[in-house]
Order: structure tokens, then C-alpha cells, then sequence
């Protein structure tokens, strides 16, 4: 908890206020998207573990079209904790294996996932439009890549 | 007095306490066997057709309203009788009004003058034999109230080493307080239940001529000493008494004590600070706190869950309402907030956090 500074900078009280906000119905969504936003602005304070949670709840909401910018969006969220798809996995893989608290791997893993279904967005686009089958080919490895990733440790 | 006289007198004061027989009966079944609203009747029956949780109390308190009940319709029945002798007394008394004593009763017993008359005297007879059994009553109830209020706590009640132990700032139960009942009344019943019992005591003989004197008044003004009024006053009077003092003694003590403690309880109810400390101890990324948010919005339940002490943390929080959030400080509303969402009362929890961020806000 900060105990410094204002709440509304704390990025731990942010994410969980998002997160309340989110699972009090629809009275509150537009409240749950504007706080997860403000802990995505402030997320740099935030422990490596909540990070990771701020992440994953800012590019879900992308991702579910509840916040502009869809899939490009997420995936630019979703850079910044774990890289452009077809990385970051060695970095990811040792801080799994340094830690026991199962939901910061969660919170790790949960990007990865998040980072295949931007992509399988982007690829099902792709498909739609036409483009060469080189690049869609391309895509469907790093959509495989990131779920092996998930699924072999969960 | 005439035999047709005394007949109709008598036969007044019968009809009326049948009358008010079938009238309590009559309320009860219209107030226990209907669902529509009831009567005015009804709901005076209501009022006195108790009903508590405990069984026993119920049955005790309904006894002595019976007992109550009886005792009124007794009174009223001499009333009535008295207020018919009365009416008849009257007509032959030497100093009785002109208008009385030029009504004839043996030829004129039904006329509206005289039924007028009649009607009159029962019922300043019934309203005042009442009034002066709900004095004895009240005052009665008054001290059945005074005696029946749980004393507060003196400190020579303590154990010694509880007393130490408070006085050294270790009792954990006080520093919980952050509200106390006003204790102040308990603190005159106290005082005052030792001072009636003392002074009682002693002036008791006085006070026995002091309610002759004043029953001997009373039965002077109102009946003239007359019907048996000396002894129905007073037996009124300490009749209504000693129904009022036991019904409100036990009252209070059955009832109100716990009423008290209850409230007094509500007030002290403050989460330990393990509560505290566990709640604020759940890391905000806890799926057992709070799930995240999903990109569906029927996610499934998360496999992480609150732990047995976080939710008997949460539980100590219970009984702390939203509008009580202002009293306490932005750590425990926090606190407050995470007990409500481990309980998955997510709706009283976003309460918590809009509470929170309009205070951040305003600071």
C-alpha cells in the first residue's frame, strides 16, 4: 500500500479499485475502465507482479473492444512487459522459475495468452484482407509459440 | 331502594361486563384469523397480544397482561354498578340537584333525561376508576423500570488483575470502544433504586397514610363515600400498582436489557486489528480478493480463493455499514473495502472504493 503518496496514484489501489469496480456490474464499468487506465498511467511505481497485473486488465479491456485501439493497441500494452510477439519467453521462464507465489506466474502467464489472442485478431484480419500467406504464416508461429509457452506450464 | 331499581342496576352492571368479555374476545379472533387490516380494536389487541422470540417470556408477560386485563374489567364492572347506585342516590338525596330529584325513576327509569343522566354517572365513574388505576400503573411501571435497567459495571466488580491490567492501558476490550452507549440513565437508576429502597424503608409507615389520605380524598369527591368506594379506590389504585411494576420490571428486564447490551454491543463492535492487518495483507493481485478483469463478462471463478482467516477477517467487518465509513480512517475503509470483496459483495465494495477516491480526491 502507499502510505506516501495519494491513492489515486497508487497503482496497487488502482488496480484493485479497477478490478471491484469491474466485478460490481454494469452500474460501474465506466468507472472500471477509467481507473484501470489511470493504474495503466502510473503502473511504472508498481512492483514487477502488478505490473504484469495492471498489463494483462489494460490490454483485456482493449482487447474486448471496451477501450479504443482493439488488437494494436493490446498489442502495445502487452510490449512492454513482455516484448514484440516471438520474444521474451527465456526472461519470462526464469522469473517463473524464481518465484513461488503463483499469482504473479499467473499474471505472467496471463500475458502471454492475452498476447496469442491479440494476435489470433490480427491474424483472422490478415486472412480477411488478403495478405501474403508468408506473413499470416508467420503469425500463426508466434500464436503457436506463446500458447506451447502457457500451456506447458499450466 | 326500590326492587325494580336495584334490578336495573344490577342488570347494567352484568350486561356490561359481558359486553366487554365478548368485545376481548370478539378483538382477539378478528386480530389472530383475518389478513385484512385489522380494526382499531384489532390493533389495541395486537399491542397486547406479546409476542417474543423466547417462549417463556411470552407466556410469563402474556399472563400478566391477562391478569392486567381482568383486573380493569373488574374494575370497570364496579364502576358501572357505582355509577348507576350513584345516579339513584342522587335522586334521593336531600341535597342533590333540582333536576335529579324531579326526575321520577319509578315512572321515568327509560326517559332520555334519565338514561342521559345514567349514561353520564358510569362514565365518570369508569373514566375515573381507570385514570386511577393507570396512575397506580404508571407509577408502578416507573419503578418496575428503574429496578429492572441492568446496572452499569462498577470498578469493584472487577478482578483485581483485570482492573491492573485496564488501568496499565492492556485491556484489549476498551481500546476496541470507538462508541459508548450514554450510560448516564443506568447510572440514576442505580442511584435511585438504592435511594427508594433506603428511604422506602424508613418512611413506610408515612406513605401508607399518605395513599389512605389520598384514596379517602379521592373517594370523598367522586363517590361521596359511597358504593364501597373506600376500598375500591385504593385497591384501584395498588392493584394497578402491582400489575405495572412486575410487567415492567420484567419488561425491561427481559427485553430492554437485552436491547441495551445489543445496542451497547452493535457500538463496540470493532474488527480486532488481526482483521485489519490480515485484510490488508492480501496482495492486490490476489484473485481471491478480487478477479481480473476479463475480456468476457462471464469469466469463470478464479482458482485462487480467500483463505479461512481471510474470511474470518472479512466477517469481523460484517456488521460495519457504508454509512459508518466516515468514522474511520481511509486504511480501515480500504480494509473495509478488501473484507466486502472477499466476501464477494463486489456491489458495497465499489461504494467503498468510489467513497475512497471521492476522499483522495477532496484532500
Amino acid at each position: 500500500m502507499n502510505k506516501s503518496g495519494s491513492l489515486t496514484d497508487d497503482p496497487d489501489f488502482l488496480l484493485e479499485a479497477a478490478r471491484i469496480l469491474n466485478a460490481a456490474g454494469t452500474d460501474y464499468q465506466v468507472a472500471a475502465i477509467a481507473i484501470a487506465e489511470s493504474a495503466w498511467k502510473v503502473c511504472e511505481k508498481a512492483a514487477p507482479e502488478v505490473q504484469d497485473a495492471i498489463a494483462g486488465d489494460a490490454a483485456a479491456l482493449r482487447l474486448a473492444g471496451r477501450l479504443p485501439g482493439g488488437y494494436p493497441s493490446a498489442l502495445e500494452v502487452l510490449e512492454t512487459r513482455v516484448g514484440v510477439p516471438g520474444t521474451g519467453f527465456d526472461q519470462a521462464a526464469s522469473i517463473l522459475k524464481s518465484t513461488a507465489d503463483v499469482n504473479a506466474s499467473d499474471a505472467k502467464l496471463r500475458l502471454f495468452l492475452l498476447r496469442a489472442l491479440a494476435l489470433g485478431q490480427q491474424y483472422r484480419e490478415m486472412k480477411r484482407s488478403g495478405k501474403p500467406v508468408k506473413d499470416v504464416a508467420q503469425l500463426r508461429e508466434h500464436i503457436k509459440a506463446d500458447l506451447q509457452f502457457v500451456f506447458k506450464r499450466r | 331502594m326500590d326492587t325494580r331499581v336495584s334490578s336495573f342496576a344490577i342488570l347494567i352492571a352484568v350486561v356490561v361486563f359481558v359486553f366487554l368479555i365478548v368485545l376481548a374476545v370478539a378483538s382477539y379472533f378478528r386480530a389472530g384469523n383475518t389478513t385484512r387490516p385489522p380494526s382499531v380494536l384489532g390493533s389495541l389487541w395486537n399491542s397486547l397480544d406479546l409476542e417474543f422470540a423466547d417462549r417463556n417470556t411470552t407466556r410469563t408477560l402474556r399472563l400478566l397482561v391477562m391478569v392486567m386485563i381482568v383486573f380493569g374489567i373488574m374494575i370497570v364492572t364496579w364502576a358501572t354498578g357505582a355509577g348507576v347506585m350513584r345516579t339513584i342516590w342522587l335522586h334521593g338525596d336531600p341535597s342533590g340537584s333540582e333536576w335529579v330529584k324531579d326526575i321520577n325513576l319509578r315512572q321515568q327509569l327509560f326517559s332520555p333525561e334519565t338514561s342521559l343522566f345514567l349514561v353520564t354517572e358510569i362514565m365518570r365513574a369508569v373514566g375515573a376508576m381507570l385514570a386511577l388505576c393507570l396512575t397506580g400503573g404508571f407509577a408502578g411501571a416507573a419503578l418496575g423500570f428503574l429496578f429492572g435497567l441492568p446496572r452499569p459495571p462498577r470498578d469493584s466488580d472487577r478482578p483485581p488483575e483485570a482492573a491492573a491490567k485496564q488501568e496499565a492501558g492492556g485491556g484489549v476490550h476498551d481500546s476496541k470502544h470507538r462508541w459508548r452507549l450514554n450510560s448516564n440513565l443506568l447510572n440514576i437508576s442505580d442511584w435511585l433504586t438504592t435511594a427508594i429502597v433506603g428511604v422506602g424503608l424508613v418512611e413506610a409507615r408515612g406513605a401508607a397514610t399518605w395513599l389512605g389520605e389520598v384514596t379517602n380524598s379521592a373517594a370523598q369527591w367522586l363517590f361521596a363515600y359511597r358504593h364501597g368506594s373506600p376500598v375500591m379506590i385504593p385497591a384501584a389504585i395498588v392493584g394497578g400498582a402491582f400489575s405495572g411494576f412486575p410487567f415492567f420490571y420484567l419488561y425491561t428486564q427481559l427485553i430492554v436489557s437485552g436491547l441495551i447490551a445489543q445496542a451497547d454491543l452493535g457500538l463496540k463492535r470493532v474488527p480486532s486489528p488481526i482483521a485489519g492487518s490480515t485484510l490488508r495483507g492480501i496482495k492486490s493481485i490476489r484473485q481471491g480478493l478480487v478477479p481480473w478483469i476479463s475480456r468476457s463478462r462471464h469469466a469463470p471463478n478464479p482458482a485462487d480463493q480467500p483463505t479461512i482467516q481471510e474470511i474470518q477477517a472479512a466477517l469481523e467487518y460484517a456488521d460495519i455499514q457504508f454509512s459508518d465509513l466516515l468514522d474511520l480512517s481511509p486504511e480501515d475503509v480500504r480494509s473495509w473495502v478488501r473484507a466486502k470483496a472477499v466476501l464477494n459483495a463486489y456491489q458495497e465494495a465499489a461504494k467503498g472504493i468510489i467513497h475512497l477516491l471521492g476522499r483522495a480526491h477532496n484532500e
